[in-house]
């Protein structure tokens, strides 16, 4: 069972690093974020901005929580779970890709998303870069 | 008619709903829900292990293996209008004291915030004695396949009609919060009703990166309306009738005893208060978190200390916990009536003398815990639990179990074992 467990996590790291770096983006206007801001607003811990998720169910939602809070989907599904039933707030938005990510990023001066550094474009900024 | 804060809410979120004035996309509602399939196994066929004061039966005497004691279901749906204004809904199903699943207005407020940091709610709000307070019902949101039993069901009562404020605020790395509540509660018991006019109180939490810490104060006027409790007082109130009626100085002073019982027991206005300190630490891979309950209360419901430590490491999907829970209620034995030694109504003082301590007892809730469980995340959205309990009853009390057989042993161990389904949608 542990050896079963190790593989599965050696395996898990593996592809974890292979895939693509990400970047954390904002409007333009914004300034450099830290990945203890970027934690904070992604679990909820801090109002300040308006985080922008991508969809639960793809690689770079489980990608970019790893990297930025090191919690997994169902921690970070427990976390959210607490806030939503307590009435304190409401879990980010979820936005279907990259290219909607950006769009609402660009639209609204308080959003940050993430999305695959090779995504950027002149429409928002990259504030942080998790590799 | 008594005023209904959540049916004020009620109203005022009808209204802002079909106010043309926010009909124009303003409006941003959210459903939510949670729940939980449990069933519970006890080892003790003496008396009955519930998942809240308010249940009349549980696991162990009336069911061997139980579903009544964790299983709940809650639905929510949120609200914004604009923003400034939102509101939440919140109901919850499980069993209760009629022994039905009859689902209950668990939460119903309207939040205004005032400034970026303040905000103000009105209406049926999550008494927040408790770090986990506000998430208690939902499984998905804990480790446990329930909360310590220890801690938590010292104040019981989870929603007050009122009022509160939250004050938030950054100072360098830290988030804090401060928040002051003020209103009424009412629970149902299997037999009677309890209601607190009024329950207030104030809390600080503090979160630097993965470390919570918080201290709160709750503060609670209690009417208890216990009908098994009414013989012993109309006892007293007969003894000390009787008693005083007679012109002879022991007679008199037997009497002025009991009256003074009377008033010490009473019901009524009862003063509860309870300082709950707590810390959270999670850094992701592992956590432990620590409450301290320091209970004060009037008349049968003595004072109480009461704690838990719980930790645990999660490995991928895996999440094995040990929690280690202790109650210990501080009752000194009631000496009575003592005046009537010696007199024709030594029999009767004795009597009602040993009904005191015989009440104390049932609320004498002392009791040691330790649980060992497993948290699997096995789907999105669903986690299964396994949970081991051993508990110590002590100091000859039937700690937290209820319909107790007089052949509940003396220092009960019972084994406790729940197997938990926990979802959200």
């Amino acid at each position: 069972m542990k050896a079963r467990l190790f593989i599965l996590a050696a395996l898990m790291a593996g592809a974890a690093s292979h895939a693509a770096d990400l970047v954390v983006i904002a409007n333009p206007a914004a300034g450099p974020m830290t990945k203890d801001q970027v934690a904070e607003l992604f679990l909820g811990k801090n109002q300040s901005h308006t985080p922008i998720d991508q969809a639960e169910a793809s690689p770079i939602y489980a990608e970019f929580y790893k990297k930025a809070t090191g919690r997994d989907v169902a921690q970070v599904k427990s976390t959210w779970s607490r806030i939503v039933f307590s009435g304190k707030g409401e879990a980010p938005k979820q936005l279907a890709d990259s290219a909607a990510v950006k769009k609402a990023v660009a639209a609204d001066p308080k959003a940050v998303g993430y999305i695959e550094k090779s995504a950027v474009d002149g429409t928002v900024k990259a504030v942080l870069a998790l590799d | 008619m008594q005023f209904k804060p959540s049916a004020v809410v009620l109203a005022l979120l009808a209204a802002a709903t079909s106010s043309p004035a926010l009909a124009d996309g303003g409006i941003d509602f959210k459903f939510s829900g949670f729940g939980t399939v449990a069933a519970v196994h006890s080892s003790e066929p003496t008396a009955d292990y519930t998942g809240t004061r308010f249940q009349p039966n549980g696991a162990g005497r009336t069911r061997s293996t139980d579903f009544g004691p964790e299983t709940k279901l809650g639905g929510q749906v949120s609200a914004k209008f604009g923003d400034k204004l939102s509101a939440v809904v919140q109901v919850v199903s499980q069993h209760q004291y009629d022994n039905s699943f009859t689902p209950q207005l668990e939460w119903a407020n309207l939040k205004y915030q005032v400034t970026a940091e303040l905000s103000a709610r009105v209406g049926r709000i999550a008494l927040p004695s408790y770090l986990l307070s506000e998430s208690r019902f939902v499984g998905y949101a804990s480790p446990w396949a329930h909360p310590p039993g220890e801690a938590y069901s010292v104040l019981a009562v989870t929603s007050n009609d009122g009022v509160d404020m939250t004050w938030r605020r950054r100072f360098g790395e830290a988030n804090n919060a401060l928040q002051v509540f003020y209103g009424k509660g009412s629970a149902k018991l299997p037999s009677g009703e309890a209601t607190s006019n009024p329950t207030w109180g104030f809390n600080d939490s503090v979160e630097i990166g993965s470390l919570t810490l918080r201290a709160g104060y709750t503060n609670i006027a209690l009417d208890l309306k216990t009908p098994s409790i009414a013989p012993l007082f109309a006892g007293l109130n007969q003894f000390a009738a009787g008693a005083g009626a007679v012109p002879v100085p022991a007679f008199q002073t037997a009497a002025t005893q009991a009256r003074d019982l009377i008033e010490k027991y009473r019901l009524d206005s009862m003063k509860l208060s309870a300082v709950v300190l707590g810390a959270n630490y999670d850094p992701g891979d592992w956590f432990v978190m620590s409450e301290l309950v320091a209970f004060k209360g009037d008349g049968f419901l003595s004072d109480s200390t009461s704690w838990y430590v719980t930790g645990g490491y999660r490995f991928g999907t895996l999440t094995p916990f040990v929690t280690v829970a202790s109650t210990k209620s501080h009752i000194d034995a009631e000496p009575g009536i003592t005046a009537a030694a010696g007199t024709p109504l030594a029999a009767g003082a004795a009597g009602i003398t040993a009904g005191l301590n015989a009440t104390l007892k049932q609320f004498n809730g002392s009791q040691d815990t330790i649980s060992v469980g497993l948290r699997w995340d096995a789907m999105r959205n669903l986690a299964l639990k396994a949970q081991f309990d051993r508990t110590s009853v002590k100091d000859g009390s039937n700690g937290r179990f209820s319909n107790v057989l007089p052949t509940f042993p003396v220092n009960a161990k019972v084994n406790i074992v729940t197997l938990a389904a926990d979802f959200v949608f």
